[in-house]
C-alpha cells in the first residue's frame, strides 16, 4: 500500500527542469528520504507534492486515489503535511494559537484559547511530544519551534508528512530527539518523508531512499543495502574526493600576510590578545578552533572593517591600517566572507552585478563614469562558464541560486586578477558535498598557481587535508601551530581546548 | 481663563475623527497594507456627507453616504496595493491629492465658491442620554458619531483581543504566507480590511461636516488622517495604546482650541493649531526605535504562479 506517489512528475520553471520525469512511490508507515545535492529538485517535488505549485506533467496519487492539489489546503485535507525548512509559525502569537490558527476553536465571534491550549496538551500527550502551549514561538529554542511545526500538521490529522532539511537547523542532540521522533511516528502509522542532503542522518533515520540529481531520479534503493559512498557517487554521479586536487610543490618565498602581536579589545573584553600569523605565497593556512575564540574578530581586522586594533597588519608589504577597504582589494587581496549571503552577496541583485562589485568602477567595467554592460555580461558568461554556476541568466538575481552556486560567484568574483592573497572565512559552510569538493579543489589550485590562502575553518578535517600549516586559536590568542608533516588531531584537539599539548610542534 | 472643563468636555469630540480615523488605519495595517490615504478618505468622506445631506436633507443619509465614499476610495487603493502589488505608499497620496482637489472642485460646481459650502442638515444631540442625573446633559449635547466611535473602538479591541478573525487578520500582516498554507484567503481578508479602514475614515470625515458642524470647509481634515496614523504607531498597533493615543492627541487638540478662545497671548490661531502636530513629531522622536509594526506591512503578497 502506498501512501503517497509522484507519477512521472515534471516541473518547469521556463527552461529549467526541476522536476524531469519523476516516479516515486512511497509505502506507508515508512521513513522515505528523498536526497540529492542543493538544486536536484528536492523542494520542488515536495511542494508539487504538497500543492504549492502545479505540475506540468504528471500526477500525484494519494492512498491509491489520483488527485489534484491546487493549494497546500487540498494537500492538509488529504492528509499531506509539510515542515517547511524555514518555520511557517507566527513568531508573536503563542504555540497553542500557532497549531490551531485556520482551524480555531471556539464560535467565529469567540476564539476559545483555553479549548485550544487544552487540545494541544492532548495532542502533546497522544504523541509524547511536549511543548508548552501557552509560550511565544519567538521564546523557545528552535528545536521547540519544529516540533510546534509537527504537532501543527498532525492537529489537521496528517498521516502523510513531509519534512523539508529538518537537521539543517537543529544542533545535534536536538537531531536525535527529532529521530526519534520520527521513529515514534512511523510506529503510530504515520508515513514520513525527509528531504536532506546529510547522508549519515539518511542512511540512520530511513528505510528506503531515492536519490535526486538535476532534476531526474536516479533510483530508489533500500537503506539496508546501500553504502554512504554509493550513495554519494548516485547524488553527484561520480565519486567525490575532499581534500583538494594534486599538491604541487610550490616555492614559499614571499611573505604575503603577516599579523604582528594584533590586540582587539571591545566594551573592556579582549578578543584579540596577540596574534601573530605568517602567511607567505603558494601555501594554505590554516586557522583552527572552536567557534568564538576570536576568529570572527580577526576576520574583521584582516578584511579591514575593523580598525581599532592595536599591532600591525602587513599584506602584500603594504599595513593596512589606514587603508580603506576598497585601496586592500586593489592591493591584490581576495577576500571569502563567513556570511555569504549577508556579507559576500546583495542578494537582490543579479549574478552579473554580484559578479564585478567591488570591481564596477574600473576599466573594463566602467567607462567615464557609466557602466560598461557589454563588458560586464562578457565577463560573467565566461565566469558562470569557467565555474560551472548555475544560474537560469546571468540576469537572475543571486538569492535564486542555491549555496554553492552562490559561493562560486564570490570565489569567481574575489579570484579573478589573480590576488596574491586570500582570505576565505569558513568558504564550505552549509554547502553540500559537490560543492565542496569544488571549494576544495579551488583552493589547492589556487595555492599551486603561487598564491597564498589564509583559510579559518571550524572543519578540522578540512583544516588537515587542505592546509600546509596550522594555527590553533584559543580564546583570542594562538595556542599553537603545526606543519603539514606534523599534523596531529590529538595534539591540534587539545590545543583547541586550550590545553598545553606541545607549542610550535 | 482656560477651562478644564472646556478641554476635557472638547477633547472628547475632537477624539472621535482620530478615533474612526486610526481604527480604521490600525485594522489595515494589521492586515499588512499601509493606509497613509486615510487623510484622503476623511476629506471625501467629509465631503460625500455633505453632498448626502444636501440633496436630500437628512443628516443620516450623509452619514452612509461618506461611509460608502471612503470605501470606495479604499477599495481603488486596495485593487492597487493588494491584486496589482504596488507601491503602497504612492497609491495612497495618489487618493488624498485626489480627494482634496476633487473635494474642492465639487464645493466650486455645487455653491460656486471656494471655502465653505451652504449649511446642511447636521447631525442631532443625543437626546436619549439627557435624563440621566449629573451627566445627563453633557452626555445629550455630543452627536451619536461620539458614542458610535466609541462602539467601533470598543468592537475593535474586541476583535483583536477574541475572536479568530482578529487573529488571522493578525497572521496576514506578520506573514501571508504562513496565513496560506493554513488555508486563508490573505487577498480577501487584506480586501476587507482595507474597505473597512475607508469606511471608518469616511465617518471620521462625517463626523467633521455633519457632527462638529453643519458644513464642509475645504481642507477641513487638517492632516488629522495623519495624525491618526501617528497614534497607530505610538499605540504600538495595539488596539487599547492605540485608542489611549488618540485621546493623548486630541486632548492637546482642545488645548489649542481652548487657548484660541481665551486669546493666549495674542499668538495667531494658526500657530496654536500646530500643537498637536508638533506634540505628536516630538511624541513619535522620543518613543521611534521602541515600536514593531507587523512583520509584513507594507509588503505586497502576490499569488504564486503555477
Amino acid at each position: 500500500m502506498y501512501a503517497i506517489e509522484s507519477i512521472g512528475i515534471c516541473k518547469y520553471f521556463g527552461n529549467l527542469k526541476a522536476n524531469d520525469d519523476i516516479t516515486i512511490q512511497i509505502e506507508s508507515g515508512t521513513v522515505h528520504a528523498i536526497c540529492g545535492e542543493n538544486g536536484a529538485g528536492k523542494s520542488t517535488l515536495m511542494n508539487v507534492l504538497y500543492g504549492l505549485y502545479r505540475p506540468t506533467a504528471g500526477s500525484v496519487r494519494i492512498k491509491g486515489k489520483d488527485v489534484i492539489l491546487n493549494s497546500p489546503k487540498d494537500a492538509i485535507n488529504l492528509g499531506v503535511g509539510m515542515v517547511h525548512q524555514h518555520f511557517m509559525l507566527i513568531n508573536n502569537l503563542t504555540v497553542a494559537e500557532n497549531i490551531v490558527l485556520g482551524q480555531e476553536t471556539g464560535t467565529p465571534l469567540y476564539f476559545d484559547r483555553k479549548q485550544a491550549i487544552k487540545n494541544v496538551e492532548e495532542l502533546c500527550e497522544q504523541y509524547n511530544l511536549m511543548v508548552d502551549p501557552t509560550a511565544k514561538i519567538e521564546d523557545i529554542t528552535v528545536g521547540m519551534q519544529q516540533r510546534v511545526e509537527i504537532l501543527k500538521a498532525l492537529y489537521r490529522g496528517v498521516d502523510i508528512l513531509i519534512l523539508d532539511e529538518p537537521t539543517a537547523v537543529l544542533a545535534p542532540s536536538e537531531i536525535t530527539e527529532l529521530f526519534e521522533n520520527i521513529k515514534m511516528l512511523v510506529s503510530t502509522g504515520k508515513t514520513v518523508i525527509i528531504i536532506t542532503h546529510k547522508l549519515d542522518e539518511v542512511l540512520e533515520i530511513s528505510d528506503k531512499i531515492s536519490v535526486l540529481r538535476l532534476g531526474k531520479l536516479i533510483g530508489t534503493v533500500d537503506t539496508k543495502s546501500v553504502t554512504e559512498s554509493e550513495l554519494t557517487k548516485m547524488m553527484i554521479g561520480r565519486e567525490v574526493l575532499l581534500g583538494g586536487s594534486e599538491r604541487l610543490d610550490t616555492k614559499k618565498e614571499t611573505e604575503v600576510f603577516l599579523a604582528k602581536d594584533v590586540k582587539l579589545s571591545r566594551d573592556g573584553r579582549k578578543l584579540l590578545n596577540g596574534v601573530n600569523i605568517t602567511v607567505k605565497s603558494g601555501e594554505i593556512v590554516g586557522i583552527a578552533g572552536v567557534d568564538g575564540n576570536g576568529q570572527s574578530e580577526f576576520i574583521e581586522v584582516i578584511s579591514g572593517s575593523e580598525k581599532k586594533y592595536d599591532g600591525e597588519v602587513i599584506i602584500n608589504n603594504k599595513n593596512i591600517k589606514s587603508m580603506s577597504i576598497r585601496e586592500m582589494k586593489e592591493n591584490s587581496m581576495g577576500f571569502i566572507p563567513e556570511d555569504r549571503q549577508q556579507e559576500g552577496l546583495v542578494l537582490d541583485f543579479p549574478v552579473n552585478y554580484n559578479l564585478v562589485l567591488g570591481k564596477h568602477y574600473l576599466p573594463p567595467f566602467a567607462k567615464s563614469h557609466f557602466l560598461n554592460f557589454e563588458e560586464i555580461n562578457k565577463f560573467s558568461e565566461k565566469n558562470v562558464k569557467d565555474f560551472d554556476i548555475r544560474v537560469p541568466s546571468i540576469d537572475a538575481p543571486a538569492s535564486t541560486l542555491s549555496g554553492g552556486n552562490q559561493q562560486k560567484v564570490i570565489l569567481a568574483r574575489e579570484t579573478a586578477d589573480d590576488p596574491k592573497f586570500v582570505i576565505a572565512a569558513q568558504p564550505t559552510r552549509g554547502l553540500d558535498v559537490g560543492a565542496i569538493e569544488y571549494v576544495h579543489n579551488f583552493l589547492v589550485e589556487s595555492r599551486n598557481n603561487n598564491q597564498g590562502i589564509l583559510l579559518i575553518s571550524f572543519e578540522l578535517d578540512e583544516l588537515l587535508s587542505l592546509c600546509d600549516r596550522i594555527y590553533v586559536m584559543h580564546k583570542g590568542e594562538i595556542a599553537g601551530h603545526q606543519n603539514k608533516e606534523d599534523f596531529d588531531l590529538d595534539t591540534i584537539g587539545k590545543m583547541m581546548l586550550g590545553l598545553k599539548g606541545g607549542l610550535d610542534g | 481663563m482656560i477651562s478644564i472643563r472646556a478641554i476635557i468636555l472638547m477633547s472628547i469630540s475632537t477624539a472621535v475623527p482620530l478615533l474612526f480615523a486610526s481604527l480604521g488605519g490600525l485594522i489595515s495595517e494589521k492586515s499588512g497594507v499601509t493606509n497613509i490615504g486615510i487623510e484622503g478618505m476623511i476629506i471625501f468622506g467629509a465631503f460625500c456627507g455633505m453632498v448626502g445631506s444636501y440633496y436630500t436633507g437628512s443628516a443620516v443619509v450623509g452619514v452612509i453616504l461618506a461611509m460608502i465614499g471612503g470605501g470606495l476610495l479604499a477599495l481603488i487603493h486596495a485593487f492597487i496595493a493588494i491584486t496589482c502589488g504596488g507601491a503602497q505608499a504612492v497609491s495612497a497620496t495618489g487618493i488624498t491629492l485626489f480627494s482634496a482637489g476633487f473635494t474642492s472642485y465639487g464645493l466650486r460646481l455645487m455653491f460656486d465658491r471656494a471655502g465653505n459650502s451652504d449649511t446642511v442638515a447636521n447631525l442631532p444631540t443625543t437626546e436619549i442620554f439627557r435624563n440621566i442625573p449629573v451627566i445627563g446633559n453633557y452626555l445629550a449635547n455630543y452627536s451619536p458619531l461620539v458614542y458610535l466611535s466609541f462602539i467601533v473602538a470598543f468592537g475593535v479591541w474586541y476583535l483583536f483581543k477574541y475572536t479568530p478573525l482578529g487573529t488571522r487578520i493578525h497572521t496576514v500582516g506578520e506573514n501571508p504566507k504562513v496565513a496560506e498554507t493554513l488555508g486563508i484567503d490573505v487577498w480577501r481578508l487584506r480586501y476587507i480590511c482595507v474597505v473597512v479602514s475607508g469606511v471608518l475614515a469616511g465617518l471620521g470625515g462625517a463626523y467633521l461636516s455633519l457632527g462638529q458642524m453643519n458644513l464642509f470647509q475645504e481642507n477641513m481634515s487638517a492632516g488629522r488622517g495623519y495624525l491618526a496614523l501617528a497614534a497607530v504607531i505610538l499605540g504600538r498597533w495595539k488596539p487599547g495604546g492605540v485608542i489611549i493615543s488618540c485621546f493623548f492627541f486630541s486632548v492637546f487638540d482642545a488645548l489649542q482650541l481652548q487657548l484660541q478662545v481665551v486669546d493666549f497671548y495674542g499668538l495667531s490661531p494658526t500657530i496654536l493649531a500646530a500643537i498637536p502636530y508638533v506634540v505628536c513629531l516630538l511624541v513619535l522622536a522620543f518613543s521611534f526605535g521602541k515600536s514593531k509594526g507587523p512583520a509584513s506591512n507594507g509588503k505586497p503578497y502576490m499569488k504564486k504562479n503555477n
